[in-house]
């Protein structure tokens, strides 16, 4: 109980004081607030700490109980170890060796990763695009002109397409973007509101 | 071709064996990601956050300022043990009250007051923009009215769906359906542009692996 009322004293009180360097221009509040951002920063970057652990837990109980695929935690582990290995011996993430470990399987495991969701987006694209309703019609029609406009066999198609496809994304899509930016910014501010307030503490468990 | 040039292709190979199927090739790589990924971003924190602002340059002089990250951290670490979690709750509730109050201060002046302003400062009067045309035939004037009332549809879309009651009810829900209508058609069109624009640039990877593969096994001249 005790930890829950000061968990909420913490929350409410650091929070206003942050919140109050948006809105008062005062040397003193805008240091503190700034010593305040940077000690969340660096608790944020420890939490990354207790992540690595709790990935650590739950591979090695793996490997203990003898789970389904138990033997790619290995790879995981092994993986793990020698990047953090490699890191504080040669010198941290800067060092030439680090590099060399994130261009040669880093990068390439990333970027195939992301190559490959092209086959599914492709498959989603085949699937989205049923006209069922007017909603649907204008979804595939948009979407196939800013496809089509974007790539070189639009333009030998028809020679307004990259000019169609231009207006698309400067007045209708601008204005989409821009109502769903406000919507979602003002859900921000509410649902930051309450945390701030006390009415929501997702912090207490 | 140097060793980790042939390491790195193989690596790529074997995430594409995904598309044959789930296999243990591509779980090897997926395992090799996750680890590294952890490993490296823990690197990157240590070294470039909590190192510096703890022990290094960038640490306050006072050594009861510089005490309280290092306090928190440790009562973080007593989120490990569900027993001792309550404890934990202090350094979480530190970092959402500061989270939230920075969501709160970005939304109000990162994101809805240029927007607001944004929407709100176009002109439609065609002279703004050194346009000789009357107003009604002028492409600025229609195409700033286009984006006044998407924008403003899509908004009543999302924040305006409470069923009114009292008088005038019938006429308030009237009102809002036909710009939440609006709204609507507007969304479609900014999510199959959206989507075209993820489903190229996915392509656009993916073109980029194999031109990278061209490259480093018949490398070009």
């Amino acid at each position: 109980m005790i930890s829950r009322t000061v968990a909420t004293v913490v929350a409410m009180s650091v929070g206003l004081l942050v919140l109050a360097d948006f809105f008062v221009n005062s040397d003193s509040i805008n240091a503190l607030g700034l010593y305040l951002v940077r000690i969340a920063s660096i608790v944020a970057a420890f939490t990354l700490v207790l992540g690595m652990v709790n990935v650590l837990t739950v591979h090695l109980g793996k490997i203990y109980s003898r789970d389904k695929g138990w033997p790619y935690s290995w790879v995981l582990l092994g993986a793990l170890f020698f990047t953090l290995g490699m890191g504080f011996l040669t010198g941290g993430p800067g060092s030439a060796w680090m590099q060399q470990v994130f261009e040669v399987v880093l990068f390439p495991l990333e970027a195939t990763l992301f190559s490959l969701l092209a086959f599914f987006s492709i498959v989603a694209a085949y699937r989205a695009f049923r006209v069922k309703s007017l909603e649907t019609g204008l979804f595939v029609t948009f979407g196939v002109i800013v496809l089509l406009g974007q790539v070189p066999i639009g333009a030998r198609l028809w020679d307004q397409l990259p000019v169609i496809k231009d207006w698309v994304l400067e007045v209708p899509a601008l204005a989409g973007a821009r109502g769903i930016l406000l919507g979602v910014a003002l859900g921000t501010a509410a649902t930051g509101l309450r945390v701030l307030l006390g009415i929501d503490r997702p912090y207490v468990d | 071709m140097s060793a980790g040039t042939l390491v790195a292709a193989i690596l790529t190979f074997m995430v594409w064996s995904y598309l044959l199927g789930d296999n243990p090739a591509f779980r090897i790589a997926e395992h090799l990601l996750v680890g590294t990924a952890i490993g490296f971003a823990v690197l990157v924190a240590w070294f470039n956050v909590v190192q510096p602002a703890l022990f290094g340059a960038a640490a306050p002089q006072s050594p009861v300022l510089a005490a309280v990250p290092l306090v928190l951290c440790l009562l973080l670490m007593a989120k490990v043990r569900p027993a001792w979690s309550a404890i934990g709750n202090i350094p979480v509730a530190f970092l959402l009250g500061v989270g939230a109050a920075l969501a709160v201060g970005g939304a109000l002046f990162g994101t809805l007051w240029p927007q607001v302003s944004a929407t709100a400062g176009l002109s439609l009067d065609p002279a703004d923009y050194g346009d000789p045309q009357p107003v009604l035939a002028s492409t600025f004037f229609w195409q700033n009215l286009a984006i006044l009332v998407g924008t403003i549809g899509t908004f009543f879309y999302f924040a305006f769906n409470i069923q009114p009651q009292g008088p005038l009810g019938g006429f308030r829900e009237a009102f809002t359906r036909f710009w939440s209508g609006i709204g609507r058609w507007v969304i479609m069109i900014t999510l199959g542009a959206l989507f075209a624009n993820t489903l190229l640039s996915r392509i656009a990877l993916l073109i980029g692996r194999v031109q990278w593969l061209l490259d480093a096994f018949w490398p070009a001249g």
